[in-house]
């Protein structure tokens, strides 16, 4: 039996001819324990991190065929849902993935904020997270644009108003995204290049800052 | 190796040791369910730990690794019962696509008249029914202000852990801001 096990194991190091390295990988990942911590609303940051896989794939694919620019980004998103195959299945899951983002993203930073999660020493953590909440609003919000459709720009145009009504960082944001007057190409461009460009690699980033201070600091004790 | 922590150790004094751990190039993983009374250390050099082993934090040093805690092995237990969710929330998100798919309504018009306030998607609805409360720009204020305290709560929160009264405020607090966000957002509260 243990020589029948050992051949096994030869075998399936010659198949991803890496040597030790995928038992290694294994045994690794063994001794590493599921927190019994991990458990209930805790789940909601996992979900979160898949739909926000799901997101940057999907908008990948979405990104081959969309065009920044008014006349062509209407047409190009008709040709994507209504003449590629499982175009509009990849158009409806990044939609979907996106609103269900939102939502699980303010569920766990208001489900850790009543655990008091964010207690010493775990301040910069809920830091981390308050900022990463914005970073998906924005997302969220600079993305239906980019279909330049009626529905996606009257709520765009309002969406504006509202950010400018907020001092400093709203009327900023807001001046910065419409690029001019009013809505036009300028105002496409900008919401482009913020959803498609800055913000994947700007959630990224406070994303890895995030899952490195919590490993480092471990889960918090429940007081819920 | 493993680092065992004082119970009756100062917090201040815990940290600067961690801190002088971590300065020699040391990895400081805390080991989870023994509430940050033992950590292990990890890295070339750990031997160095027993040179610091005097510090008013420190009740004793193990050469061994500690038994693993409790909780499930990460592989395979673990990948596992993350595969399945993974599984379920794709299938989920596959249903919601196909039965509810986002529509597309007319090519854009730069000249159509201002949009009502309505138009605003749903997670932008509480912050537009603050806004609408009174004149500008003091709404707006407002909502800056309530935003940065929510940041920054950590550091105006100080109490300690288990604190009754704390509990209560950030469970009134939470319980308040849902219920206020979701009336706002669904458009009951006008």
């Amino acid at each position: 039996m243990k020589a029948g096990l050992g051949q096994l194991r030869r075998a399936r190091r010659r198949f991803f001819g890496v040597g030790r390295g995928v038992s290694e990988l294994f045994e690794a990942l063994a001794e590493i324990r599921f927190s019994p911590r991990f458990r209930g609303v805790r789940w909601l940051s996992a979900v979160a991190l898949l739909l926000l896989a799901v997101q940057l794939v999907t908008g990948v694919l979405l990104s081959l065929y969309q065009y920044p620019a008014p006349g062509a980004a209407y047409d190009s998103t008709r040709h994507l849902t209504g003449e590629l195959a499982t175009g509009w299945l990849i158009r409806s899951v990044h939609h979907w993935a996106g609103e269900l983002l939102v939502a699980a993203v303010a569920v766990h930073v208001l489900a850790t904020f009543v655990r008091r999660a964010y207690r010493r020493p775990r301040e910069i953590v809920w830091v981390v997270g308050v900022l990463l909440f914005p970073a998906v609003l924005a997302a969220r919000f600079t993305g239906p644009l980019l279909r330049w459709d009626t529905i996606a720009f009257d709520a765009a145009r309002a969406g504006l108003d509202v950010l400018a009504n907020v001092p400093v960082i709203g009327s900023l944001a807001a001046q910065w995204l419409r690029g001019g007057q009013d809505l036009g190409a300028n105002t496409l461009s900008r919401f482009f290049a913020t959803h498609v460009l800055i913000l994947p690699w700007l959630l990224s980033a406070l994303l890895a800052l995030h899952l490195w201070l919590v490993r480092r600091h471990g889960l918090s004790e429940d007081e819920a | 190796m493993i680092v065992l922590i004082r119970h009756d150790a100062d917090p201040r004094a815990v940290e600067d040791f961690l801190d002088a751990v971590r300065a020699r190039g040391l990895k400081v993983v805390p080991l989870e369910d023994r509430r940050g009374r033992a950590f292990d250390v990890v890295g070339p050099g750990t031997d160095a730990l027993f040179e610091m082993r005097d510090s008013p934090a420190v009740a004793g040093i193990l050469a061994r690794r500690l038994p693993p805690g409790p909780g499930e092995p990460l592989w395979p237990h673990g990948v596992l019962r993350l595969a399945i969710g993974a599984l379920l929330l794709l299938a989920i998100l596959v249903l919601l696509s196909a039965f509810f798919p986002p529509g597309l309504g007319d090519r854009a018009d730069l000249e159509a008249p201002p949009p009502p306030r309505s138009s605003v998607e749903w997670y932008l609805r509480p912050v537009a029914a603050l806004l609408d409360l009174a004149p500008a720009p003091f709404p707006g204020i407002l909502v800056l202000a309530l935003w940065l305290a929510f940041l920054l709560w950590p550091f105006l929160d100080r109490a300690p852990a288990g604190s009754a009264r704390a509990r209560l405020v950030v469970r009134v607090v939470g319980a308040f801001a849902a219920a206020l966000a979701a009336l706002l957002a669904t458009g009951a509260l006008g």
